[in-house]
């Protein structure tokens, strides 16, 4: 990605796709995410699949829902951040996935 | 001519913003806690988990994206001064709320007839605290969307949807750490 | 001086210098009773000696804030304050008070009575009478600053301010219920002394620096006004769920231990807030305002108070750790740093910025205050230092270890011959600062020929 420039902000309304492309995206994303539960695949598998599919429908609700489409840097940095957290509970998670 | 840098290229209300970064830090932190104190006892936390009712939370998922989805088409629409459709979207929104709850409280009250509380397992107190404080939210949340339908200003209704999608933002991050990974 | 009424003010200051007086020669003497435990045993004992230590720091620290109060309300508002006669009304009130309390401690006067004796209440300790008249002065207070705001103009930094204030005063009731379990007692004072300190009491800190910056910096007030609502925004979000960090022994429920230790490390943010807050403002300040002492108290808050409360409190704010910390020196350490750093330094800075135009002794003597500053800053980092290494030996010995208390007392009494020490350096410092701001008249530090006096 290239660094936003601070000084363009004119909306990106022409090649934004609307609330309702979001929100269906959410729904299937969310679909997903518990089908991927009942997968007959390992459970570090599952786990890393749930963990990106919920960052991804993160960053839809910040980008569209909350508008920071209009304001990349915030949206990257917020990205990052919550990614971050994301692979911290995964790394959490795999040092003792198999529980039961 | 002010360049929009910084705090100032945020869009809506800043207090709005600070709220919504302290409360991504709480439950972030909180939900960084469950993991660590999951690893004290595994086996325990998987077998608290299997108590939940994953569906209900999946449901509650959808319910609230959507309900955040009309949250945001009220701003669209009173932008665009269709005032009495923004109305009608906030309350919709609101409404979708309650059902969330009414959901949430189905779940708990389950718990509690199985005689599940927060001093059952550790893994329940962090359950009630996280779901409980984000429940906590969805409530203030669907007050809020009632007040700025009725109260209907556009900045109004910008930091009321800037709530609301932080409740849902938060879920988004909850479901999967407390319902999904075990 | 623009408002007839902000004259007010001095007369409270005045009051908070006096018993800033006594308050660190109270402290002066516990440290000393720490290393010669029988001095004065008889006449006044330990408990009384720091009853009257921590008590007179909050009435003085608030009676400061009073007189902040009507020192800067009349400039933000644009009018003088409501009525001059009650304030002075208060302030009696208030002194008569202060004096009963005293003397009930030190002679422990009605032992045991409901309305007029003491109730053994560290920071609280008040007899009930007092305790009364304290609201009664509060109820008088706000009555006449919020009629003044009310019918002048409001400003952010007096929204703030007030609400810091009636938040002071509403809290303060809890007070009143002193229940005789003590668990339940701790419960509630803590919703008086932690929702001061790390609540409303901010808001305070927080709009005081910020008029203060306004003032010395020359910053637009639209730029400090932003700033202001975040740092309030953020202490109350932290600092009302961060009660928890209070409630890990006491017998409350364990979940408390997560909300508390998760929402004070939160307490961090605003505090650091502050400090940035203040050097930001400085650094992009267009003023070269001629009173530096206020300027440097000003920064000397923000900075000790990030430290004091913030670094401090969070290095035992986890319940894991205060677990083995609770109630040691290591808290001391803490408390000592934050007060003073917080709320000390914020009445020092204003009392420096005001009491030169109350007096109007525009220009006046900075380098003894300036000297003060550095004198008593280090005496209590020095101190910080000290009861900190203390704190650390004694949560091994007695926590870890098991030793005894008394034994590990005894292990560490060097430690509490350096904090005489520097205790004495701070009290020389207090009394120098105190010198500086009534006595000398002349100025002693050239003022620089291009700079205006702000107003
Ligand atoms: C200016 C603000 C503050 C002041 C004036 C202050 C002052 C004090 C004082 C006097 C005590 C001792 C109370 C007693 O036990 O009698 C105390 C305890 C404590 N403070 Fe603060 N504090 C401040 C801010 C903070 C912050 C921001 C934190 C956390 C990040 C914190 C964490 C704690 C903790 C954990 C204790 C309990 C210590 C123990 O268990 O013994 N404080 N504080
Ligand atoms: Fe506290």
């Amino acid at each position: 990605m290239t660094a936003p420039n601070p000084t363009d902000n004119t909306p990106r309304h022409g090649h934004r796709p609307g609330l309702t492309t979001a929100w269906l995206a959410l729904l299937v994303l969310s679909l997903a995410s518990t089908g991927a539960t009942v997968l007959p695949v390992p459970q570090q598998i599952v786990a890393t699949a749930v963990l990106v599919l919920a960052l991804i429908k993160a960053r839809v609700i910040l980008a569209r829902y909350l508008e920071l489409s209009a304001a990349r840097s915030w949206l990257s940095g917020l990205s990052v951040v919550i990614a971050g957290f994301f692979a911290l509970v995964l790394g959490l998670f795999l040092i003792y996935p198999a529980a039961l | 001519m002010k360049q929009t840098s910084g705090i100032d290229a945020l869009p809506g209300e800043l207090l709005m913003w600070v709220l919504i970064f302290s409360e991504l830090l709480v439950f972030g932190v909180g939900l960084l806690a469950f993991m660590a104190v999951r690893l004290t006892d595994p086996s325990g936390f998987a077998e608290a988990q299997s108590a939940l009712y994953r569906t209900g939370a999946a449901l509650n998922t959808a319910v609230l994206v959507t309900s955040g989805f009309l949250a945001a088409k009220a701003l669209e629409y009173r932008r665009k001064d269709r005032r009495a459709q923004a109305r009608l979207s906030l309350v919709a929104a609101a409404a979708l709320g309650c059902v969330f709850l009414i959901v949430k409280g189905a779940e708990y009250a389950g718990k509690a007839a199985q005689g599940i509380s927060y001093e059952t397992h550790p893994f329940f107190m962090f359950y009630y605290l996280l779901t409980g404080f984000h429940a906590a939210h969805v409530l203030a949340g669907v007050m809020v969307l009632l007040l700025v339908a009725w109260r209907d200003e556009t900045g109004n209704i910008e930091a009321g949807a800037q709530f609301w999608h932080m409740v849902d933002l938060i879920w988004v991050l909850l479901f999967p750490v407390v319902y999904l990974l075990g | 001086m623009k408002y007839e009424s902000q004259k007010i003010a001095l007369v409270y200051f005045a009051v908070a210098m006096g018993l800033f007086a006594i308050q660190v020669l109270g402290g002066l003497l516990a440290g000393w009773i720490y290393v010669a435990p029988n001095t004065l045993s008889e006449l006044l004992p330990f408990n009384i000696v720091r009853m009257l230590h921590t008590n007179s720091l909050i009435v003085w620290l608030i009676t400061g804030f009073f007189g902040a109060a009507y020192f800067l309300i009349p400039e933000e508002a644009e009018r003088e304050i409501h009525s001059t006669k009650l304030a002075y009304l208060q302030l009696l009130i208030l002194v008569v008070g202060t004096l009963g309390v005293v003397v009930t401690y030190v002679f422990n006067l009605f032992e045991g009575n409901f309305l007029l004796g003491k109730e053994g209440r560290e920071f609280l300790e008040q007899p009930k009478w007092v305790k009364a008249g304290i609201v009664v002065a509060a109820l008088i207070f706000l009555y006449n600053v919020s009629m003044t705001v009310l019918k002048g103009k409001k400003t952010a930094i007096t929204n703030i301010l007030l609400l810091g204030l009636w938040g002071l005063a509403l809290l303060f009731l809890f007070s009143f219920y002193n229940p005789s379990n003590l668990a339940l007692d701790k419960q509630y004072w803590w919703y008086v002394v932690h929702l001061w300190v790390e609540g409303v009491w901010e808001l305070i800190m927080a709009s005081i620096l910020a008029y203060l910056m306004l003032k010395l910096t020359g910053v637009d007030r639209e730029v400090v006004e932003k700033w202001l609502y975040v740092i309030v925004a953020a202490a109350l979000f932290s600092g009302i769920l961060g009660t928890g960090h209070h409630y890990y022994w006491i017998g409350t429920p364990a979940y408390w231990q997560w909300i508390g230790s998760i929402f004070s490390s939160l307490e961090v943010i605003p505090f650091f807030a502050m400090m940035a807050f203040a050097f930001v403002m400085v650094w992009k300040g267009r003023r070269d305002h001629p009173n530096k002492a206020a300027l440097l108290w000003s920064l000397g808050c923000a900075t000790l108070a990030f430290f004091g409360a913030g670094v401090w409190g969070f290095l035992h704010t986890l319940h894991g750790v205060n677990y083995y910390t609770h109630g040691t020196q290591i808290t001391a350490a803490h408390g000592h740093l934050a007060f003073f750093g917080a709320y000390v330094s914020l009445n020092l800075a204003i009392f420096s910025y005001a009491m030169p135009i109350l007096l109007n002794r525009d220009p006046y003597n900075q380098v003894l205050n300036m000297a003060s500053f550095w004198l008593m800053s280090s005496g209590m980092v020095f101190m910080t230092f000290v009861l900190t290494f203390a704190g650390t030996i004694q949560t091994h010995l007695q926590r870890v270890l098991g030793d005894y208390f008394m034994d590990v007392q005894d292990q560490v009494a060097i430690f509490y011959w350096m904090r005489f020490g520097s205790g004495l350096v701070v009290v020389i410092g207090a009394l120098l600062f105190i010198y500086a701001m009534w006595v000398p008249r002349k100025e002693i530090i050239e003022r620089g020929a291009t700079e205006t006096p702000a107003e």
